[in-house]
């Protein structure tokens, strides 16, 4: 298991809330393909 | 910071060095899938409006499609040879956890709080439980103690993630990951349809179809799946009771490393806090913190403007979910499973027959009362 591979943890994390950050403050204001 | 994924758990040790070309067939393809899954989803039932497929289209859902188009793409890379080089670009691990904080923001932080107390409650006897269980009966079959260990944690916990934090604990080898991998993803896939179908013929409410789904399916992405075909209230008690459980991987890990440096190999390694916080799952955190975000605005802006952000953080959870469910298809593997005989797989059967009848009787007792 190398070491430097990236969590997909923190990953996961922070492309989660700046989504929700985006989406909350209006900046992405529609889904994709509904 | 070490991550593995599913992928790379199941697939054969070699050398890393990045084959990018691979890596955007990949992207490509598992966003291909995604769409496909998609489009199924929302054409299907018109396509067999009024003919006798009709409620059977209306029933299906997109895990169905989803996970049936991802076991679909996996023979088609298998017979072309192609999926080795494409598999870096499964993340199941990464699509889910991102649909998960994506899922925080729509669970109020008052039922967080409420169904947590009842959720560690199950979390804890279910895996002393169950764990303990897995450890015995692969010690009279004659299992090897690495083997019996990551069996034990992913049975007990949660699927594969525990499994490769118990084989970091106890130094298994690759082949022994890849093993219980397998097995975990093979009794999920039946799980996912089986159990959501078994609480409505049982007449479950929400929160202890939740409860029953997320206390026992062992991988995360699979209590996903069994709870959005269980409906959203009991995808959020599932989520929580199963997020629970990814919150105690570390303490078992830590336990794990420090029996086996103690007890079975004598060595004088000391687990400590550093160890317990690196294995500690850090996107329940962004869980956590979602729900806390999405508490917040609820009681800020007007019903109106939640509704309409509550919906494009839906669509955007959906497509992380598709992506997660597809990869699940795609990363599937039977070759590990041909090596290691019988007997783990009894093991692993009996102990998953022990966490059904248990986690339903927990789920029935702690969560009777509940209103999600």
């Amino acid at each position: 298991m190398s070491k430097r591979t990236i969590s997909e943890d923190w990953a996961a994390t922070v492309v989660g809330l700046a989504l929700l950050v985006l989406i909350l403050t209006g900046v992405i204001s529609q889904g994709i393909l509904q | 910071m070490t991550a593995v994924n599913e992928t790379e758990a199941l697939a054969p040790a070699g050398p890393r060095r990045i084959d990018w070309p691979g890596v955007a067939a990949g992207v490509v393809l598992v966003l291909a899938l995604a769409y496909l899954t998609k489009y199924l989803d929302k054409n299907v039932p018109d396509w067999l409006a009024g003919t006798s497929l009709s409620r059977v289209a209306k029933s299906v859902e997109y895990p169905i499609y989803a996970i049936a188009i991802g076991l679909g793409g996996n023979v088609i890379l298998t017979v072309t040879g192609l999926r080795d080089r494409l598999a870096p670009a499964f993340r199941t691990e990464f699509f889910i956890k991102t649909g998960l904080v994506l899922l925080g923001v729509s669970i109020n932080l008052s039922l967080l709080v409420t169904a947590a107390g009842p959720a560690i409650v199950q979390a804890l006897l279910l895996i002393s439980l169950v764990f303990l269980f897995t450890w015995w009966l692969g010690g009279v079959l004659g299992l090897d103690d690495k083997l019996r260990a990551l069996l034990a944690s992913a049975v007990s916990i949660c699927g594969v993630s525990a499994a490769i934090a118990a084989a970091g604990a106890v130094r298994a080898r690759r082949e022994q990951l890849a093993y219980a991998a397998s097995l975990v993803i093979l009794f999920a896939l039946p799980s996912i349809f089986l159990l959501p179908w078994l609480a409505d013929v049982f007449g479950l409410s929400d929160a202890v179809a939740g409860a029953w789904i997320g206390g026992n399916i062992d991988t995360t992405a699979a209590v996903t799946a069994a709870g959005t075909l269980a409906g959203e209230d009991a995808l959020k008690i599932a989520t929580i009771v199963k997020v629970t459980q990814n919150a105690l991987i570390g303490v078992v890990a830590v336990a794990l490393t420090a029996w086996f440096a103690f007890k079975v190999e004598r060595t004088a390694d000391r687990p400590g806090a550093i160890e317990l916080w690196r294995r500690f799952p850090k996107f329940v955190l962004g869980f956590i913190a979602a729900s806390i975000i999405g508490t917040i605005f609820a009681n800020t802006v007007s019903a109106a403007d939640n509704t309409a952000a509550q919906a494009v953080a839906t669509n955007f959870r959906t497509w992380f979910l598709i992506l997660a469910f597809v990869s699940i298809g795609l990363e599937f593997r039977v070759t590990a499973l041909r090596e290691a005989g019988w007997r783990p797989i009894a093991v692993f059967a009996s102990a998953t027959v022990v966490n059904i009848a248990l986690a339903l009787a927990l789920a029935a007792v702690l969560f009777a009362n509940f209103t999600p």
